[in-house]
């Protein structure tokens, strides 16, 4: 994947930008982003599973705290993105993941992001089966 | 049985939702047989949708909407041997759609 996304990089005009969207079917999955040459990246989650909360929670726990992210198990991007140069963040889950999404804990999470990113930063849940955007703050 | 994909067009709405994608051109990694391209063909000014699987992009290319013909270029090639001409422009916008 960086391989691809490296490559593709010098034929973008200069506010151009990459939009990756995976499978919504086969958890876990993980959405990156490039805007404006700021990367983004969320995570995308099709059931609701306890164990596929925890991934998602551990994910964004690992967006905030060290500025990479998983995909599935591999921190691929890790030396590839770093959270404090997001300029925005789009967390994506499926409809049936939406009860994950309104957790205590996953909302705190989203804004220990917020309050990371800065206050001009942008993060949005977006439940991709209903469409529904919540921005926070 | 019958596999749909996305059949309500979710993923072509939700780029829709975000990015404003009018004179905008586009490359659509790992296009298939047009799932997203279609939909979004309509809506922007040129797509470039390459796909390694030869079979998909001679079904997409038959399938191309008569009205959509002109703005896109379906080219079977993989990401890893597709290449650009010097001259051409560059892209507003990169899509991987379920291909990475």
């Amino acid at each position: 994947m960086v391989h691809a996304l490296t490559k593709v990089r010098p034929w973008l005009c200069s506010d151009g930008c990459i939009l990756v969207i995976h499978d919504l079917i086969d958890p876990p999955r993980v959405e990156v982003h490039k805007k404006d040459h700021q990367l983004f990246a969320g995570q995308m989650l099709s059931d609701n599973s306890f164990e596929n909360q925890l991934k998602a929670d551990q994910a964004i726990d690992t967006v905030i705290q060290e500025g990479s992210y998983l995909l599935g198990q591999s921190r691929i991007f890790e030396n590839y993105i770093r959270a404090d140069s997001y300029d925005s963040m789009f967390i994506y889950v499926a409809e049936s993941w939406e009860s994950a999404y309104i957790t205590d804990g996953t909302r705190q999470k989203v804004h220990e992001l917020v309050d990371m990113l800065g206050k001009d930063s942008q993060v949005v849940l977006h439940l991709v089966s209903r469409m529904v955007k919540l921005e926070i703050p | 049985m019958t596999v749909a994909a996305d059949p309500e067009g979710i993923s072509a709405r939700e780029i829709l939702d975000f990015i404003d994608l009018r004179n905008k051109r586009i490359l659509e990694v790992g296009c298939g047989t047009g799932r997203i391209t279609f939909p979004l063909a309509e809506y922007t000014e040129f797509i470039t949708a390459i796909d390694p699987i030869s079979d998909d992009i001679k079904l997409a290319r038959e399938k191309t909407p008569e009205d959509l013909e002109g703005k896109i270029d379906f080219i079977a090639v993989g990401i890893e041997d597709f290449e650009i001409a010097e001259k051409t422009p560059l892209f507003d916008l990169c899509i991987f759609t379920w291909s990475l």
